[in-house]
């Protein structure tokens, strides 16, 4: 047997998904979303997020809300006379909510996996 | 000021049913249960749900009559969810910690050192970072194992004195 390739000595393993899009396990979930009101930020219906509960969320996260007991992914800004949950798709109205406490937002998406098949 | 060897107690309250709701909002308030295997009796109950007057292990067939007036939602046992939820508090608890014995599934003791303060800071940290990653509420205890107590938070671990007063000696009682 020849001693091989050069090319096998270059191999460093495949690409890990999990260490490309996930920074801390324990504090990430992956949800899969129904609807189509993040349509143009890139979240589709069926799409998954990645959401890590230990990023702080900020005016312009994407984030997920607890709304009257559900969870909705809106687009979080803040402003002066209270937050807003900001759809992502003109067909649907923006949620005014007076001041989103810490327990009502559920979690902070990182990264949406937008399925094109 | 002199800084002490002590063990933290965490326990999650009413874990299974917090686990339900951390990914379900709708049922926050609401009296919850959780039942054993094949829906045989409540193994959960929420405070809610306490408040019904529900005993521990009662049979779903007797509760089931009742459950709608009562507004009373029982949920099927989800053993994956909470193996996950359980895993992910203890991970959390092991970055406060040099030694942490995982007791039970949403009890654990960890090892900490520090002075009384410190010790105080630190069981509000374990129990805000375990709220915040896992989104369910815990109650943690920290009591020296040196002498004196360090520490007394509210637990929600009536069921648990015992061991824990075994686990600490005669240095103190546990309060809840």
């Amino acid at each position: 047997m020849a001693a091989g390739y050069p090319a096998q000595d270059y191999f460093d393993g495949w690409i890990n998904l999990n260490d490309r899009l996930i920074k801390d396990v324990t504090s990430t979930y992956i949800i899969r979303v129904s609807g189509h009101s993040m349509e143009v930020a890139g979240i589709s219906d069926g799409d998954e997020l990645i959401v890590n509960r230990a990023l702080e969320p900020k005016g312009g996260s994407i984030v997920v809300a607890v709304l009257d007991g559900e969870l909705t992914v809106k687009r979080l800004r803040i402003t002066p006379t209270g937050d807003i949950l900001q759809a992502e798709n003109p067909d649907y109205p923006d949620i005014r909510v007076p001041e989103l406490a810490s327990q009502e937002i559920w979690g902070t998406a990182s990264a949406s996996l937008h399925h094109l098949l | 000021m002199e800084r002490m060897q002590a063990i933290a107690h965490v326990d999650v309250n009413s874990f299974y049913v917090s686990a339900e709701r951390a990914f379900d909002p709708s049922l926050e308030g609401k009296p919850l249960i959780v039942l054993s295997n094949n829906d045989g009796c409540a193994v959960t109950r929420s405070a809610e749900a306490k408040a019904l007057g529900i005993p521990m292990g009662e049979p779903w067939f007797k509760l089931a009559p009742r459950a709608k007036a009562w507004g009373l939602i029982a949920k099927s046992s989800n053993y994956e969810l909470y193996g996950d939820v359980s895993a992910r508090v203890m991970e959390l608890l092991g970055r406060f910690s040099h030694e942490i014995e995982n007791y039970i599934i949403d009890e654990a003791f960890c090892t900490v050192k520090g002075t009384g303060p410190e010790l105080l800071q630190l069981s509000r940290a374990m129990k805000d970072a375990v709220r915040r990653n896992c989104r369910v509420p815990v109650c943690v205890g920290i009591e020296s194992t040196t002498g004196g107590v360090a520490n007394r938070e509210r637990a929600d671990m009536r069921g648990t004195r015992n061991t824990v007063q075994a686990a600490m000696g005669d240095n103190g009682s546990y309060e809840c």
